[in-house]
């Protein structure tokens, strides 16, 4: 025992100790650089149990080598006040790791806290219904720095909490619609998901599951449908070729000219012309804006054209068919609908993010993401104590087919007709075709708006060329409209124009229809101005955006000979009675006289980029809302959202790590399992636990210090004419909680701020330094609790003790 | 006696630091309150702000409706040679976040104040402190026949810290109806007058706050 003694105090021990720490701190710094996490190295070596047995060694070696002096004597006194020295800086450097306080403070602008969140200690904590028992839950780590599995056993709330599963990094995230293998909706029995793999693909007709669902208010029968896996564009591809049909009607008429099922239509591979098929069919997305469409070729006679229609599925153009061969003759004779069971569809991809895509009897198209790491909407019901849920807001699924959507146009258009004339009050401010228009509507004593727009809807629906053709009928009331045209009030050489331009654009559509060149067909024509029309140097046949610039071109040319009046026509009287033709050949004649100044529906019509701005979607809503027939009230879908996460291979820098554990919480019988993953700085969601009597959080671990901090504003300082920083800023309100005392402060990166019984506080970082939010400021608190009357006088006395050691020379003498 | 002499020169040393860091304090703020438009239940004294000694303070009369938002809660005046800058503090309380104005309608509105005003003159700066948010309008125009600056800042809560006042365990009980309504503080003076307490305004500006603190977010 007593070598032992000797041994504890002996200057070898001292050595061995020193050589120790001196390891450790080698080890330490080593981790720290090669891992760049201060945290890592934290954990393994200064915050390790071992490293604090060293001190303490070098508590006792310090304290047994001065008591193996006795009986002091007077020589041992700098000896003795030196050790006693070291023995305070070592007591306050223990006392500061036992009961010293580290951490930090998040704070907005304008609020205030007196909890600081300790680094890198994690807590459960509990709160009960209505708050009134908060209750937190250290978490223990193991040597390693793993979490341990008993969590406390306890006469609180709880009777026993302890970890299942736990790893040290995961993905946070929520989980809603999908859950499991499952999708849940609130009201609804769970439906199994379909898991995709490659072979989905190659078969030919893979059986869905999924489950027929009537929402109230709809009429339709809804396909539920749920997947996780595989690609968006291949699902929504099958949804449609496993119900869908293509119906042709005659856009004259109405009548069904075709019936064919998407499967047969999208099956179709060869070449039309080599065929017998009168539709080729490819489902896309599109390349820009990645709407899902239908790219269709149809050939409806033998030996007639082969034409092209693009279909949107979705956005406020869906359904619209839009002439991709001759987009400059207006639409096609014929139009495209779609017919199908209605389908609703959640497919959660390798992310675990969730599309919402559904599709209406017309195949009307829409979609929503729900990210698996941000819901929104995301609802707490009574605090979230209740839970809670996300919604998914389905609008304009029933009734919204395409005769509707295309309707959308002309209702901008009357908007926009109205609007001018309202802030244009004079029929001058008007293009002359359309002061005609409204000279003829006064005439037949009819609105000129609804006339205009009934003009121009039924000229592109009904024609499929440039000009309105005047062997499609009118409707009785465009009759007595174009019955009333005040012909004599037109300039006699743009009657002229009109006359040319019939003459000349009408045979010019049908050879346009046909696929042939418009450069081509005015060379054959030896049209004067063709090197005007397009430089002589392309060869290449023009693009549908050339030809449409050609032909408007032709038709100024044509206005500009008629004002020169350099050529005469051969049937001058002709121009005088144009009040005598039939309204048919009248509209013709006025269409021409549109088309001189561009007016047509399709130029009208807001471009196709700015459809689905904010502005268009509330127009759209609006116009929606003035429908028969379309459901106005969104069909609301509700689930419930839970907490979820997916492990990781944890990172070297410990710091950003965020572990995931499977807490059990026992309450008298019953044992709840609730997955829950770490809510940095104590923000996040609390879950419900035990039917909402409680709520739980998994989170830092925070105490509260005798401060309340109060931010008041926070700032970047730049230099001056420069937006480089040269400090950051911040105003403080610090009030002691004990003796109320308040102190105005302003502290920055260099100038903390220190309370008189040590509590330190520094600014540690702003967001976001701009001025462009309220900003938020974390600050660095810490307090050595024995720092003054331990470690400084500790210090002191150890100085003391060395300069007493030279002014005495003890060893000195005694050589 | 060499030592005495030592220690005498260094307390000579720290005493005239002392002096010499008294003589250039500027002269001090005074906190002012400001209460709110309905000022007849409890609690209704929203505001504080520091102001120079200097500047006058103008109250409504006790007996004045506030109602009208037009009305400002109350004015600061600073005179000098002849010349007056007005800074007027406003509130607009909302039933609703949804319904709050936007801090650009504020500022599209100073605009119009002037009857002549180079948009080219004009500065939008996004603004936070004190829990608001918003934006800070700098313009200089003609105000009837004189050339004038405006110096203004549009305010309002961020929706977490509106909602944070709105909890049902926060309100109404604890807080004044009018606790998350906007603000506006605006200057309005002679360009070169305003241009030589540019500063103090914005510092005054950038000291208003809510007494009250603004409560965590749940």
């Amino acid at each position: 025992m007593r070598a032992l003694y000797h041994f504890l105090g002996s200057v070898r021990c001292a050595l061995i100790l020193i050589a120790a720490v001196a390891l450790f701190v080698i080890l330490g710094t080593f981790l720290e650089s090669s891992s760049g996490s201060h945290l890592y190295a934290a954990q393994f070596v200064y915050s390790n149990p071992i490293f604090a047995a060293l001190l303490w060694g070098f508590f006792i070696n310090i304290l047994f080598s001065a008591t193996r002096r006795w009986p002091f004597k007077i020589k041992h006194i700098p000896f003795l006040i030196t050790h006693m020295g070291l023995l305070m800086i070592l007591a306050g450097g223990l006392s500061k790791y036992y009961f010293g306080v580290q951490g930090s403070m998040h704070i907005l602008e304008g609020s205030g806290t007196h909890e600081i969140v300790e680094n890198n200690a994690f807590a459960i904590y509990t709160e009960s219904k209505g708050g009134a028992s908060q209750h937190q839950y250290p978490l223990k780590r193991d040597l390693f720095g793993n979490l341990k599995a008993e969590v406390a056993s306890t006469e609180k709330d709880f009777e026993h909490l302890w970890i299942g599963d736990y790893s040290p990094h995961s993905k946070p995230q929520l989980a809603s619609w999908i859950k499991g293998n499952h999708l849940t909706i609130n009201g609804l029995s769970p439906i199994p998901i379909n898991s995709l793999d490659i072979s989905f693909i190659d078969q030919k007709d893979p059986q869905l599951q999924g489950n027929k669902v009537r929402f109230p208010g709809l009429s339709d029968l809804y396909h539920l449908y749920a997947f996780r896996g595989g690609n968006l564009e291949t699902i929504i591809s099958e949804l449609y070729r496993q119900s869908a049909y293509l119906l042709v009607t005659d856009r004259h008429d109405g009548k069904l000219i075709l019936k064919i099922s998407l499967k047969e239509a999208l099956a179709v591979q060869d070449e039309l012309n080599e065929s017998d098929d009168p539709l080729k069919v490819k489902f896309f997305f599109e390349e820009r804006s990645q709407v899902p469409a239908l790219s269709i070729q149809i050939k409806l006679e033998t030996a007639g054209p082969i034409q092209t229609v693009l279909i949107p599925l979705e956005g406020n153009h869906a359904l619209i068919n839009e002439n991709r061969s001759t987009p400059f003759l207006g639409n096609l004779p014929y139009s495209i609908d779609i017919e199908q069971s209605p389908w609703l569809a959640f497919i959660e991809n390798e992310y675990g993010d969730i599309h919402s895509v559904i599709s209406n009897s017309h195949g009307k198209m829409s979609r929503r993401l729900f990210s698996s790491e941000l819901l929104a909407p995301l609802f707490a019901y009574n605090k979230g104590y209740d839970g809670y849920t996300t919604r998914l807001e389905l609008l304009d699924v029933e009734g919204a087919d395409r005769k509707k959507i295309e309707g959308f146009i002309p209702y901008l258009l009357k908007k926009q007709l109205l609007q001018a004339s309202m802030e244009n009050n004079t029929q001058d401010e008007l293009t002359p075709p359309l002061q005609v228009l409204m000279e003829a509507s006064k005439l037949a004593n009819m609105n000129f708006v609804e006339a205009c727009t009934d003009f121009l809807v039924h000229w592109n629906n009904t024609t499929s060329g440039r000009l309105y053709s005047e062997y499609q009928e009118l409707t009785p009331s465009l009759k007595k409209l174009f019955q009333h045209i005040p012909w004599d009030k037109i300039p006699r050489s743009d009657r002229q124009a009109c006359l040319w331009s019939e003459r000349i654009l009408t045979p010019l559509s049908s050879s346009l229809c046909n696929g042939e060149d418009i450069i081509e067909i005015m060379r054959e024509k030896q049209w004067p101005l063709l090197s005007s029309l397009r430089s002589p140097s392309l060869s290449s046949k023009c693009t549908h955006e050339e030809t449409e610039v050609i032909l408007f071109k032709i038709s100024q040319q044509i206005y500009a000979a008629a004002q020169a009046q350099t050529v005469l026509d051969e049937n001058e009287n002709e121009l005088d009675a144009f009040t005598e033709l039939s309204p048919e050949r009248q509209a013709s004649l006025l269409s021409a006289y549109f088309r001189i100044f561009g007016i047509h529906l399709s130029s009208l019509a807001p471009p196709k980029d700015i459809y689905d701005g904010e502005e268009m979607e509330k127009n759209y809503l609006d116009y929606l809302s003035h429908l028969e027939g379309v459901i106005k009230e969104p069909i609301v879908l509700e689930t419930y959202v839970t907490p979820a996460a997916k492990p990781l291979p944890p990172k070297r820098k410990l710091e950003e790590n965020i572990p995931h554990i499977a807490l059990h919480i026992k309450a008298g019988r019953y044992v709840q399992k609730i997955n829950l993953f770490y809510e940095r700085d104590k923000l996040g969601l609390k879950w419900p636990i035990f039917n909402g009597t409680h709520l739980v959080r998994f989170q830092q671990y925070y105490k509260t210090i005798p401060y309340h901090v109060r931010l008041r504003n926070a700032r970047q300082i730049n230099y001056p004419n420069s937006s480089q920083p040269y400090s950051y800023e911040s105003d403080l309100i610090i009030k002691d909680l004990r003796t109320g005392e308040i102190v105005e402060k302003t502290i920055s990166m260099n100038n903390v701020h220190e309370t008189s019984d040590g509590y330190r506080f520094y600014l540690a970082s702003m967001n976001p330094s701009d001025e462009s939010a309220v900003k938020r400021i974390q600050i660095a608190v810490n307090h050595d609790p024995t720092k003054y009357w331990l470690t400084y006088a500790g210090a002191c006395i150890l100085c003391c003790g060395i300069i007493l050691l030279f002014l005495m020379r003890p060893y000195r003498n005694k050589s | 006696m060499g030592l005495t002499l030592h220690i005498f020169i260094l307390m000579l040393l720290l005493s005239s630091c002392t002096a010499s860091d008294s003589e250039m304090r500027l002269p001090s703020d005074a906190v002012h309150e400001i209460a709110a438009r309905d000022r007849t239940g409890k609690n209704s004294v929203l505001y504080r702000v520091k102001a120079p000694v200097q500047w006058i303070r103008r109250d409504s009369l006790p007996d004045e409706n506030l109602a009208d938002t037009t009305k400002p809660l109350c004015e600061f005046i600073i005179f000098e040679e002849g010349e007056t800058i007005r800074i007027s503090v406003h509130n607009f309380p909302s039933e609703s976040a949804e319904n709050r104005i936007p801090p650009a309608a504020q500022v599209q509105r100073w605009e119009k104040q002037f009857s002549s005003f180079a948009a080219e003159g004009k500065t939008v700066k996004p603004q936070s402190f004190s829990g608001y948010s918003g934006l800070l309008f700098k313009g200089i125009g003609l105000m009837g026949e004189k050339e004038h600056m405006v110096l203004a800042w549009s305010m309002q809560l961020p929706l977490n810290h509106y909602q944070a006042f709105s909890q049902p365990s926060n309100a109404p009980q604890k807080y004044h109806a009018e606790i998350h309504a906007d603000i506006t503080i605006k200057a309005v003076g002679p360009v070169p007058l305003m241009e030589k307490h540019e500063e103090a305004i914005v510092s005054f500006a950038r000291s208003f706050e809510l007494i009250e603190e603004i409560p965590p977010v749940l």
